[in-house]
């Protein structure tokens, strides 16, 4: 629109949340409006800031252990894992196989429940009521699982330094199966009532577009990464704990929109339940667990261990020196970066696609915010 | 790029680097997993490019930017992840502890930006030449940085609420009286 | 009796059943909305309030009825008050024209077609004076996206009152009914049966064009500042009585009116009117919603063509030939719905793809498996 000099034309300014509907917790996005059209966002963020970089330096390494699901509360699993690996790698120890297994079980599990969020929330952010529900129907099923395993819903406190706190319970493995055989049933009915709905293609296709140059020049991981094309996954990039012994694919998209996004998500979640199979199949026997000191004293140094989270990549660089307590504990979240690449990818969008693209990025301000 | 990394060891890619960055790091050394590449802050901006645009190592991927605090130093610390191969690398740079200034590599990855700004916030490291320095996380505790090690909790000042970004609706004349009155 | 006393009489019923419909409705609707689209998404809905639930309705009206009248102390206190008065205008009078059986209409007006088209424009005025006089970013974003969703689509909501119309020869409701003895319209003009229903979901403000309070994007659009019983006329009475509006016309002019199986009453209209009620549900828990401009697109560039293409075939069958009209009529009508819905998505689909490509040079639907 040209404007015409002596007509002065106001931008708007929209201060989209802290408490907003679809703020994903407490994100706040001060937009500048013109019409509906987006000029410019600057995302403020800190709103859940909760200071676990320096609750760590003040807790010793056990006591900070039950922090740490609080992070990513959607998937807590992951941020265990990550924290683990760092000490022991610091200790130079390896957990037994059978617990590497079953990380693998309860982290993939974890990825599901998050891809269920993610993918719920998304519709629900574009004004589809029912997916969120279907895909919460199914996310009770996979609690119901990580509660027998871990004895809880949410904070698991599952991994240890050098294993895990349980084996796996009785009536575990069948349960299991048994989802593992419905629940792909289930992913193509999401796909069904989502999929090809024309006004989703509508919403979704050619939105948010981030070409694979800009995702790692930003930074991005996980789906939102693989969404544009490169296939870096860290469980293969950078292999763990049994990922090397299992086989799975790494979904792909090819434009980097919603969409991809989307679909990634899809993809993985199928990707997902292969792995469990393998990893129940192929479960070795023998402990979950090895004999640490209780008071642990990792030897003095620094390290930066990182794992593949349903979001992408989440990794702990640890400093310590050697005393009780973490000297240094850095967290490097996806979901922070992703956040970060909004303000690029706005602009021009109208304001109905700020709540569908950070869904399509999937944040959550529990992990931005640290 | 391939979907299966060719894996090299620590040690060959310290080599690389070493050979790559001759001249510029003080020290490169394989530790823990990870490659770390020891500079002075004057050298950091250069290194990072050539870090990111050597074909062989290709780091053009970075996971984060932050620093620790050590006593008697401060350090920035970028670690970077290789997209051909499976390596990560650790830049380090000691910075004087007094006036922490290191220079912004925002222009080298985009996504240090925030990055950088997370830095600033918790440890107050200044980075020179970065578009946008502010406070991002703990937008209210003027003057502190919450993760220096002598930094201790305390109340924070507040000032009294008022609607930030926005700015008071504009009044014609006579405006005022209309909305007192209804 | 006298004119006077006929007068009281008439006014008196006139009242009853124009206070009655929206009154039904707005206890009706809101409680089916929840259980169905709860029966669609898997869960229960609310069934703790009387026998399956049944008192929900009666209880959210009494909670609304007790609360706190609060307006914002920088709105624009007369306006924000008269919105409500002003929007209830359309549900009570437009039912005054409906043919509820044979000899049984409130106002048998000659013109009872442009006055329904008439009175439901008053909407529109009553959602843009709550949007502006709620001193509310949101509330604004709202009001004019629902000014001009709601002007846009009037447009091909009238091109087919219009066909209609034409097809009866008569703008009076009872002609309307009285018309479709033998066949009802919706055998005979199924394009226009469909643009209706489409206009009308935009015209209400439900799912997929439910923008104006879309809760994702703008918290809850018009009726953000709005609560109590303020917000039990705007969310109950108007829009549901609108619903019923647009349902009660629906059936008369294309569903038979009260005509029905063995003798005309309105138990066959209120069917009818259950029936399209039941797909405004069924879209709501299905589709995600469209975005403002699409939403203008697709009114402007689809409908309104395909409406004017409509209107001028059937006039001029109608003109060609005057005694026998009807089955070429149908033939065109329904050689159009087959066609539109067989092209639909494939069009859309390709448009959509030509988009992105153009953003992302290379790229194509799906995801590549790596």
């Amino acid at each position: 629109m040209q404007n015409e000099p002596d007509l002065r034309l106001e931008e708007m300014v929209l201060n989209m949340g802290p408490q907003h509907p679809s703020a994903h917790g407490v994100l706040r996005l001060v937009l500048h409006l013109d019409g509906e059209m987006i000029v410019s966002v600057d995302p403020s963020i800190g709103y859940l800031h909760r200071g676990f970089e320096k609750l760590a330096e003040n807790r010793t390494y056990l006591q900070f252990f039950s922090m740490l699901s609080r992070l990513d509360y959607l998937a807590g699993f992951f941020m265990e894992w990550t924290y683990v690996r760092c000490i022991e790698g610091l200790m130079e120890i390896g957990p037994p196989p059978r617990a590497e297994y079953l990380r693998v079980i309860a982290g993939e599990l974890n990825r599901i429940i998050s891809h269920h969020m993610a993918i719920g929330d998304y519709l629900l952010n574009l004004g589809a009521v029912t997916p969120v529900l279907w895909t919460f129907r199914d996310r009770e099923d996979v609690l119901d699982l990580l509660e027998m395993l871990t004895g809880q819903r949410m904070m698991y406190n599952y991994a240890r330094v050098g294993g895990v706190r349980y084996d796996l319970p009785d009536g575990f493995e069948e349960q299991c199966r048994k989802f593992l055989r419905r629940f792909p049933v289930m992913i193509d009915e999401y796909e069904q009532l989502i999929t090809g709905n024309e006004i989703f293609l509508a919403r979704s296709l050619g939105m948010g577009v981030i070409t694979a140059e800009q995702a790692l020049d930003y930074g991005l991981s996980g789906p939102n990464l693989r969404a544009s094309g490169v296939a870096m996954d860290l469980r293969r990039h950078d292999p763990y704990s049994a990922y090397p012994e299992l086989d799975f694919d790494i979904p792909t998209g090819a434009s980097g929109d919603s969409f991809d996004r989307y679909k990634c998500r899809i993809e993985e979640l199928r990707q997902s339940v292969r792995i469990i199979e393998q990893a129940l199949d192929a479960l070795p026997g023998g402990p979950v667990n090895m004999r640490i000191p209780p008071m642990l004293r990792p030897p003095a140094g620094a390290i930066y261990r990182a794992v593949e989270t349903g979001r992408g990549e989440w990794g702990n660089y640890l400093v310590s020196d050697g005393s009780l307590r973490p000297y240094r504990l850095k967290m490097r979240d996806s979901c922070f970066v992703a956040l970060s690449t909004m303000p690029k990818i706005l602009p021009g969008h109208n304001i109905a696609d700020v709540v569908g693209i950070a869904g399509s990025l999937d944040l959550i301000m529990g992990a931005v915010d640290r | 790029m391939s979907a299966e990394p060719f894996v090299t060891g620590s040690e060959e890619a310290a080599g690389l680097a070493e050979e790559l960055l001759a001249g510029l790091a003080a020290e490169v050394y394989p530790d823990a997993g990870r490659v770390v590449i020891v500079l002075q802050p004057g050298r950091l901006h250069e290194a990072a490019l050539k870090l990111r645009d050597d074909k062989q190592l290709s780091f053009k991927y970075l996971s984060f930017a932050g620093g620790v605090d050590h006593k008697d130093r401060m350090e920035a610390i970028y670690i970077l992840r290789s997209v051909n191969h499976s390596v990560v690398a650790e830049l380090r740079a000691p910075l004087d502890r007094s006036l922490p200034v290191a220079p912004t590599v925002s222009d080298v990855w985009s996504t240090a930006g925030w990055h950088e700004r997370e830095t600033f916030d918790l440890l107050g490291i200044e980075y020179e030449g970065h578009p946008d320095l502010r406070r991002i996380l703990t937008d209210a505790a003027d003057g502190v940085h919450p993760l220096r090690k002598d930094s201790r909790p305390q109340r924070v000042k507040r000032e009294e609420w008022r609607f930030e970004g926005i700015g008071a609706p504009r009044r014609l004349p006579g405006e005022e009286e209309r909305i007192n009155r209804s | 009796m006298s004119w006077g006393l006929s007068f009281v009489i008439h006014l008196i019923a006139a009242l009853v059943i124009g206070l009655a419909v929206p009154a039904l409705s707005a206890l009706v609707f809101p409680f089916a909305v929840r259980r169905l689209s709860g029966f669609m998404s898997d869960r229960l809905g609310p069934n703790r309030v009387g026998p399956a639930g049944f008192f929900q309705p009666i209880a959210d009206f009494l909670k609304l009825l007790l609360k706190e009248d609060v307006a914002p102390l920088k709105a624009d206190r007369r306006l924000f008050r008269l919105a409500p008065a002003i929007a209830f205008i359309t549900p009570v009078l437009a039912v005054s024209v409906i043919p509820f059986s044979k000899g049984f209409t409130i106002a048998n007006l000659n013109v009872g077609l442009v006055f329904i088209v008439a009175f439901s424009s008053f909407t529109v005025l009553g959602i843009l004076l709550a949007g502006w006089a709620s001193h509310n970013k949101y509330s604004l974003l709202g009001g004019l996206r629902s000014v001009a969703q709601m002007v846009s689509y009037e447009i091909p909501m009238i091109l087919n009152i219009i066909i209609i119309a034409m097809l009866v020869g008569s703008l009076s409701l009872n002609d309307v009914v009285g018309a479709q003895g033998k066949i009802w319209f919706i055998a005979v003009q199924p394009l226009a049966f469909l643009v209706f229903i489409v206009a009308g979901m935009a015209e209400l403000n439900r799912t997929p064009f439910d923008l104006p309070e879309a809760e994702s994007e703008l918290v809850a659009g018009y009726l953000t500042e709005y609560s109590g019983m303020r917000f039990g006329f705007f969310y109950g009475l108007v829009e549901w009585g609108n619903a019923s509006i647009w349902a009660l016309t629906g059936a008369t002019l294309f569903l038979g009116g009260w005509r029905g199986p063995f003798a005309g009453n309105p138990g066959w209209l209120i069917l009818k009117v259950l029936v399209l009620a039941f797909a405004v549900i069924w879209f709501f828990a299905t589709f995600p919603r469209l975005q403002v401009d699409q939403l203008m697109n697709f009114a402007w560039k689809v409908l309104i063509p395909l409406s004017l293409v409509n209107l001028g075939v059937t006039g001029l069958l109608i003109i060609l030939l005057p005694n026998s009209f009807l089955p070429p009529v149908a033939a065109f009508s329904w050689a159009s719905v087959i066609t539109i819905i067989l092209l639909m998505g494939p069009v859309l689909r390709k448009a959509l793809l030509r988009k992105r490509l153009k953003l992302n040079p290379g790229t194509e639907l799906g995801t590549s498996q790596s």
